[in-house]
């Protein structure tokens, strides 16, 4: 089973190949590593492809309006394999969900509201998968903020049949999460086994396929 | 005419005791007849309560029959795992035990910890590999919780789950095959 964390945030090249290293062990197939460096970004994604495993460079960008993100988006978006859009308004979730580069929707615990049924159309309509990290569940806290909004949006988004994938976020080894707990994890969340599964196999995948893709073609195209 | 009083009298002698010897009679029938009543109400309550005892004794057979049945249905799952930490002294087995009852206490409640009866059967502590057992319908909660442990002592750790399996033996092989695997 090929097992993809589509968000992996390495700080240094040490803890760059520690994951790496762990990533083989855990069983992941694939991976992407987020820097808002380019250069630094494919750095550390040739430290994991040297340890076997396939990755990408991704970035994040937080996005208040759309019209402003577009135009962050124009100018980086050639420059890494996947972007994903963490939106801070329903507008630009909206949107970023719509446009063909944006191939993640970064959903924090806190925006479970986000994840509705028009929502669901605009991912389809654009190809892009809903992300959910994992990492804030490590740091406790209130159970009502980080886990329950966390479990909505995964309901949520089993609900209207919107692709998941979820991610660890991690930035050392010590925040990796295994394939085979992040399924338990959405299980124990109240999700069928099957998609629990295509959340960190079929879903991230699939979005490899067809954004990372259209990058790739954009950059032949330059 | 003496002799008709004498004979009158005799007979009115005769009628009374006759009468006398009845009304006795029939004091000294009912009499055994309330006893009679009373042992039978005393019988009664006695049936009624060897029927009580009784129910409550099938009950508790029905009771003991329907536990035994949910002992038998409460499946086993063994869960072996690898443990991945900082340092060099791997840590012990009661540290783990410890960091994935607590784990699985945040996530699901000291409730879940006891339905699971969580139990680590086996830790090799030179690998720093050991098998979990878990009920299997709380099986998931348990992997999810694994995933929760980042500090076993006080050193930081990280659990990989290797496999799942409903005997202690597979569970056994699975690990040494992971085991080799590892670099």
């Amino acid at each position: 089973m090929k097992f993809i964390d589509l968000a992996l945030e390495p700080r240094s090249l040490r803890d760059a190949m520690e994951m790496a290293s762990l990533a083989k062990i855990m069983g992941y197939r694939l991976v992407a590593v987020e820097n808002n460096d380019p250069q630094r970004a494919r750095e550390y994604a040739r430290v994991f492809t040297g340890e076997g495993i396939e990755a990408l460079t991704r970035v994040t960008i937080e996005a208040e309006s759309w019209g402003k993100t577009v135009n962050i988006l124009k100018r980086i978006a050639l420059s890494f394999d996947l972007v994903a859009v963490k939106p801070k308004s329903a507008e630009a979730a909206r949107l970023a969900a719509r446009d063909p580069r944006v191939g993640l929707i970064v959903l924090p615990p806190g925006m479970a509201r986000y994840m509705d049924k028009s929502q669901t159309a605009m991912l389809r309509e654009g190809g892009a998968a809903i992300e959910i990290r994992f990492l804030p569940l490590l740091y406790g806290g209130d159970p009502r903020a980080s886990l329950r909004g966390t479990m909505i949006i995964a309901r949520r988004a089993a609900a209207y049949e919107a692709p998941l994938v979820v991610t660890s976020g991690a930035r050392t080894r010590w925040e990796m999460w295994h394939p085979r707990a992040v399924q338990a994890m959405l299980v124990a969340f109240g999700l069928p086994e099957t998609i629990a599964k295509l959340a960190v196999t079929g879903y991230p995948a699939a979005i490899v396929n067809t954004k990372a893709r259209y990058h790739s073609q954009g950059r032949e195209a330059d | 005419m003496q002799l008709e009083t004498a004979v009158l009298a005799a007979l009115a002698t005769g009628l009374a005791g006759y009468m006398a010897w009845d009304i006795y009679s029939r004091r000294v029938l009912e009499r055994r007849i309330e006893t009679l009543e009373k042992q039978l109400n005393s019988l009664a309550a006695e049936m009624g309560r060897v029927l009580k005892a009784a129910g409550y004794a099938l009950q508790s057979i029905n009771a003991e029959e329907f536990l035994e049945k949910l002992r038998r249905r409460r499946r086993r799952r063994y869960i072996a795992f690898i443990v991945v930490y900082e340092g060099e002294q791997p840590p012990s087995p009661q540290e783990v035990e410890r960091a994935i009852i607590r784990a699985t206490e945040r996530l699901a409640g000291q409730l879940t910890v006891a339905l699971a009866r969580l139990q680590l059967v086996y830790y090799d502590p030179e690998k720093a590999a050991g098998i979990l057992r878990a009920s299997h319908d709380t099986k998931y909660l348990v992997l999810a919780a694994l995933g929760l442990v980042r500090r076993i002592g006080d050193r930081r750790a990280i659990i990989i789950p290797v496999r799942t399996s409903g005997t202690i033996k597979r569970a056994k092989r699975a690990l040494a095959v992971a085991r080799r695997r590892l670099p």
